[in-house]
């Protein structure tokens, strides 16, 4: 089992959870967060005076996955989420001791089945 | 009742697109009312030899009566009168902001607010208040459902159209990401709405007292259809549902308010509220048109029911200088009513697409997809909605 946490543009984030669905995905973090990276920045504006951020909003998505679909998902991520600009983010895949499904008590690859 | 409608609209858009149309309603406000003041109010209101469009006796607001009143309010000072319309100016191009949400330019919306403003809502309200043509053939409209929700509901039309879809148009974008605020905006209208219908009597007294009563029950049992209509098709009762129902009620019970009576709003609000409800799955579910925040059937097709709602139910009993209806012995007013409507809709729809489609051809209309996907607020305004208490400026 593997353990895939994703990066990404906020604004991607809706596209790849669909895309994950479709390929038979049944289940996933996807939280908000605020990043900081040293080359990105954004501007805005406060009561029209210009300001800009190095924090940046991104979104996080963490997914349990068997090995043999690992390949897969990182393709479908990269092919949704890359603008080839800065910022797009970065994968970690990691190994994971064990994974238990609190509802169905499944194990491993039952524990990320469709119940 | 004008930053009620951004709080109403932003509340049930994302985030991302809530300042931009908290923006479009606040500055609305103040460029609607400077073209008003420049120009508005004459092109409306002044005399006008054909029934067209009013002519430029009273550009700038220059020789409106203060200490004395126009024929077309005799209880209240000339610029009281104009100022008051005012108001009504400004609401209608920005109805159509709900249409067109998410995903329009910001200086397309400029241009559009002031080209809707001089081509659509000044001559139509000038021929059916202004003593133009409409008026001169007995067509009646008490507070703006012609003039205001006919022309914005059918613009919102065309300007869904045109502008097509939001990008991944569907249940997943749709998402309400402030329903109390909406909550907030929709109460805000809703009473502001008193001032609309009822003071468009002129006057505190039996008609402003009919209208103000109207008003209520119209917008109670529109809201009533839409409470159990939510409540039966998802099993629980909705109050997105509930708010959307009582405006669809206030929008329809608008240009009969003063002349129907209390007894013909209530059975006009149910009308409203089926015709609003079944309206959007038509509009959007079916025919899959993104009216955004469903101006077509809230206040489109509302208007249009409220507008012949006079032919039918109008009585003089009600309002001395008002019309019967088909109810009351004078079929033929329905017929006068029908023309009103089909003029405005013409308009409306019409004049809309060709505004829309110049400015299209000379600035653009839609932001660029990657801005879409950002939002308005931080792409078109350079603000953000929430929480940036972490971005110090670097």
């Amino acid at each position: 089992m593997k353990k895939v946490v994703a990066y990404i543009r906020t604004q991607r984030a809706l596209v790849l959870k669909e895309e994950l669905r479709k390929m038979g995905i049944s289940a996933m973090t996807i939280a908000d967060i605020t990043a900081w990276t040293s080359f990105r920045k954004i501007s805005l504006q406060r009561r029209g005076i210009p300001v800009s951020y190095d924090l940046v909003h991104m979104a996080k998505i963490e997914i349990f996955v068997t090995d043999d679909l690992l390949g897969k998902i990182l393709n479908v991520i990269i092919e949704y989420t890359r603008t080839g600009e800065p910022g797009d983010g970065v994968i970690t895949v990691s190994n994971l001791e064990q994974v238990i499904n609190i509802s169905t008590l499944g194990k491993d690859e039952n524990a990320v089945q469709k119940s | 009742m004008i930053p009620a409608l951004g709080f109403f609209e932003a509340g049930l858009l994302r985030s991302k697109n809530s300042l931009s149309t908290l923006m479009q309603t606040f500055s609305g406000l103040i460029i609607l009312s400077i073209l008003w003041f420049i120009i508005g109010f004459t092109l409306v209101y002044a005399p006008s030899p054909w029934g067209v469009i009013g002519g430029l006796k009273w550009i700038f607001f220059n020789g409106v009566p203060t200490s004395t009143s126009l024929d077309y309010a005799p209880n209240i000072p000339g610029t009281t009168f104009a100022t008051y319309q005012m108001m009504f100016a400004v609401i209608t191009p920005l109805l159509i902001t709900g249409a067109f949400a998410e995903r329009l330019k910001w200086d397309a919306f400029f241009v559009f607010i002031i080209a809707w403003s001089i081509f659509i809502y000044y001559p139509l309200a000038h021929w059916v208040w202004g003593k133009g043509w409409l008026a001169q053939l007995g067509v009646y409209d008490f507070a703006g459902g012609i003039v205001i929700h006919t022309s914005a509901g059918m613009g919102s039309l065309a300007a869904a159209l045109v502008l097509g879809r939001r990008k991944n148009f569907g249940p997943d974008i749709m998402v309400p990401h402030n329903i109390p605020l909406a909550v907030i905006g929709a109460a805000m209208l809703w009473f502001g709405w008193f001032g609309f219908n009822a003071g468009s009597a002129l006057t505190a007294g039996p008609l402003a007292s009919n209208a103000l009563l109207t008003s209520q029950i119209a917008s109670a049992t529109a809201g009533m259809v839409w409470l159990v209509l939510s409540w039966k098709k998802s099993k629980k009762p909705s109050i997105t549902g509930v708010i959307t129902g009582a405006i669809a009620g206030l929008a329809g019970v608008t240009p009969a308010a003063g002349y129907i009576s209390p007894q013909s709003a209530f059975f006009l609000g149910i009308i409203l509220g089926f015709a609003s409800y079944y309206g959007i799955l038509l509009f959007k579910q079916k025919l899959r048109i993104d009216d955004a925040l469903d101006v077509s059937s809230v206040h489109g097709l509302t208007g249009i029911i409220g507008a012949l709602a006079i032919g039918l139910a109008a009585s003089t009993v009600i309002n001395p200088s008002g019309p019967n209806g088909l109810l009351y012995g004078n079929p033929s007013q329905l017929g006068i009513q029908a023309l009103g409507v089909a003029v405005a809709v013409v308009l409306g729809f019409g004049g809309t697409i060709i505004i829309m489609k110049i400015i299209n051809a000379v600035i653009g209309l839609r932001v660029k997809e990657d801005e879409e996907e950002l939002g308005l607020d931080a792409t078109q305004h350079g603000e953000r909605e929430y929480g940036d208490e972490w971005g110090a400026s670097a």
